[in-house]
């Protein structure tokens, strides 16, 4: 490695600013996480304006701590209260509050914070060892790999976002119709703007980002009030027996499976935490020699689910910087937020900026000491943060919404945006429309663009182009076998239905 | 949530067509301005012009719409909907959109001291004096952090 990229990214990680915005976006994390109903999305896409008036090195770095913070904090309510600070945490509830009930709390919290520290430790040396060498790879494609790789990334979030893949698909087609606003990438003709001026740049992409993720989250939040806790919370005391060594090493199998499988599905666009800690739940309970002991205060699950969970996010950062795409929505976000700092995500990042990526790296690296220092210091202080009631969190939700927005551009244009975006998201919620697909449509809708049109005239628009080069023909086999796997999981989805139905034939054409 | 879970909204199938209508209907907005006379960004078919794209990606939704459409009315349709709070949501979103189309006429004050407070009001806050410091304490925090520190000015309205 160049002497100066190392300084740069050794400089990077010794600035004090740094380390404090580091430091203040993982506390800011974990307590964002903490709170039920805030999630880590959420978290990242309401708190990104800020990072507009820092440099990128300040910045970004916030943001990854408040990441990663999220999705741990989302464990404590967890285990407490059996009330998951956020979707990735859902796993955890399961033998986190049944072993807060046999009066283990401070075991299962402990548990839950060596675990995802280990899984977030492990999936970030993976992180480093692969990101360069494989966009040394990348560098060398032209726009047919890119438009195919592109076509993999939205047809893998379409299909694995949500429950219809064919919404998935229409989700993903909007995303990109809704790129298309603006100037041309190519040719700079002024398309869909309709003489505005405030759309000659597209749409903004931060103030719709806040609008699907927290607005709609708030108007969810009216819809389907959150349940009170199952939990009595006067009766559950917060303590009990400490972690012993020798529980945490019997649980090293369970917790190198759970970390490995998380990476792996981490680094494919499109599955995020959420899903990894049920998988990796699932694969812990299956291997197990006490799978009965599952839901009733495990520790191999408590493990399984939070090394999961926490693995996938340094590997989500896999796809983003290798190629551009982001590997869930809370990345879609980074990328919005790289992207307002003038960097551009995928292999040219790598090229123009790698002092920044080293120091990057090196800033994950050492958030996991940190999430260790503040994890602890959370499982002693954090439970009455669970007691703050939505009363008074969403409205102040809202009023960061609104601020966060309109400081992007200092515009009330991105206001409507905002709004705009807030009831999309809530219908599309409401309607089980993934949000995802959209999302990553309009992020990559202009590179998709201008690599299938740089392509087809090159080619003089014979198609050839996709299967006449080596790495295009590979990543074309790639796409063919996606879509071959989506087909044979709907053929068995439909299959499944049509059993159901058979069995319990509807009584009403209109339910 | 699950489909499975919570309670089920009649007219699944009728929320479904009309969705698939409005992915219908964007689809042809879009076809209808690249295809316009004269096309406003070249002609469609050329792969080298501005609208080959989007007449594209338009042409891919409308279909994807139509087949959401029929699939909608199969006999093996299993979509269910859950039913919620909808009318409060909705009163939520016009105070939203109220919110900011207001904004620039009534300032960042005046709006956010009345905002906060009536959305707390509709996640069901009826305390007084919970209110009067949603109205002052985070209005005051935030718009402080946003111009003092970060040095965003937001519109102070004409009516004060």
């Amino acid at each position: 490695m160049d002497i100066a990229v190392l300084q740069q990214g050794l400089a990077m990680l010794a600035s004090p600013w740094t380390f404090l915005a580091l430091s203040a976006g993982l506390a800011g994390g974990i307590l964002i996480g903490a709170l039920p109903g805030l999630t880590a999305t959420m978290a990242v896409a309401v708190l990104a304006p800020f990072t507009f008036f820092m440099e990128a090195t300040i910045g970004i770095p916030f943001l990854l701590g408040i990441y990663k913070g999220a999705i741990y904090g989302g464990s404590i309510p967890a285990i407490l209260v059996n009330t998951p600070g956020t979707a990735a945490a859902a796993a955890t509830a399961r033998d986190g509050y049944a072993l807060t009930q046999q009066g283990k709390s401070r075991k299962a919290l402990e548990l839950s914070l060596y675990s995802s520290v280990v899984a977030d430790f492990m999936a970030t040396l993976v992180l480093i060892m692969v990101a360069i060498p494989l966009a040394s790879i990348a560098i060398r494609f032209g726009s047919p790999e890119f438009a195919l790789l592109y076509l993999i990334a939205l047809t893998m979030i379409a299909t694995v976002s949500g429950e219809s893949f064919l919404k998935g698909l229409i989700a993903a087609g909007l995303g990109l119709l809704v790129a298309s606003i603006g100037l041309d990438p190519m040719s700079g003709y002024q398309r869909f703007t309709f003489g505005n001026t405030d759309l000659l740049g597209g749409v903004s992409l931060i103030p719709l980002l806040i609008g699907m993720f927290a607005l709609s989250e708030i108007l969810m939040q009216l819809t389907h009030p959150p349940e009170r806790p199952s939990g009595n919370r006067k009766v559950v005391e917060h303590g009990g027996e400490r972690l012993k060594w020798a529980e945490f090493w019997a649980l090293r199998p369970t917790i190198l499976r759970s970390t490995s499988l998380g990476t792996f599905l981490g680094s494919l666009p499109g599955l995020g935490a959420e899903i990894a800690c049920w998988i990796a739940y699932g694969l812990a309970r299956g291997r197990s020699r006490e799978p009965d002991k599952f839901g009733k205060g495990s520790l191999e699950g408590l493990a399984a689910a939070e090394s999961g969970n926490n693995a996938v996010v340094p590997a989500a950062l896999i796809p983003m910087t290798v190629f551009g795409i982001p590997g869930d929505t809370i990345t879609a976000v980074l990328i919005g937020a790289l992207m307002a700092q003038g960097m551009m995500p995928g292999p040219l990042l790598i090229q123009q900026n790698p002092g920044f990526l080293f120091g990057l790296f090196l800033v994950l690296l050492v958030t996991n000491v940190l999430l260790l220092i503040f994890g602890l210091a959370a499982i002693r202080w954090l439970k009455q943060v669970t007691r703050i009631p939505s009363t008074v969190l969403y409205p102040c939700v809202l009023l960061l919404c609104v601020c966060g927005a309109y400081a992007v551009n200092s515009s009330t244009f991105d206001l409507l945006i905002l709004v705009v975006g807030g009831g999309l998201g809530y219908v599309m919620r409401r309607t089980h429309f993934p949000i995802a697909p959209l999302i990553i449509g309009l992020l990559l809708g202009p590179g998709f663009e201008s690599a299938v049109r740089q392509s087809l005239v090159f080619s003089n628009g014979s198609l050839a182009i996709f299967w006449s080069r080596p790495g295009s023909l590979i990543l074309l086999i790639l796409l063919a076998l996606v879509i071959l796997t989506m087909a044979w999981r709907g053929l068995v989805k439909a299959g499944v239905i049509r059993k159901r139905s058979n069995a319990h034939p509807p009584k009403s054409n209109n339910t | 949530m699950s489909i499975c879970t919570g309670l089920r909204l009649p007219g699944s199938r009728l929320i479904e067509t009309i969705l698939a209508f409005a992915v219908i209907a964007v689809g042809v907005v879009f076809l209808r301005i690249v295809h316009g006379t004269p096309p406003p960004f070249g002609d469609p078919r050329d792969i080298g012009s501005a609208a080959f794209f989007p007449g594209l990606i338009a042409l891919l939704v409308t279909g994807l719409g139509v087949v959401l459409l029929l699939s909608a009315w199969r006999p093996a349709f299993s979509v269910a909907f859950e039913s919620g709070h909808t009318a409060r949501a909705l009163v939520a979103y016009v105070l939203m959109v109220a919110m900011v189309v207001s904004l620039r006429f009534l300032g960042i004050w005046l709006v956010t001291m009345m905002a906060v407070p009536l959305l707390a009001l509709c996640f069901g806050e009826r305390r007084w004096y919970v209110l009067l410091a949603l109205a002052v304490v985070p209005p005051a925090l935030v718009i402080h952090l946003f111009e003092g520190v970060m040095g965003v000015y937001f519109p102070r309205g004409v009516v004060l």
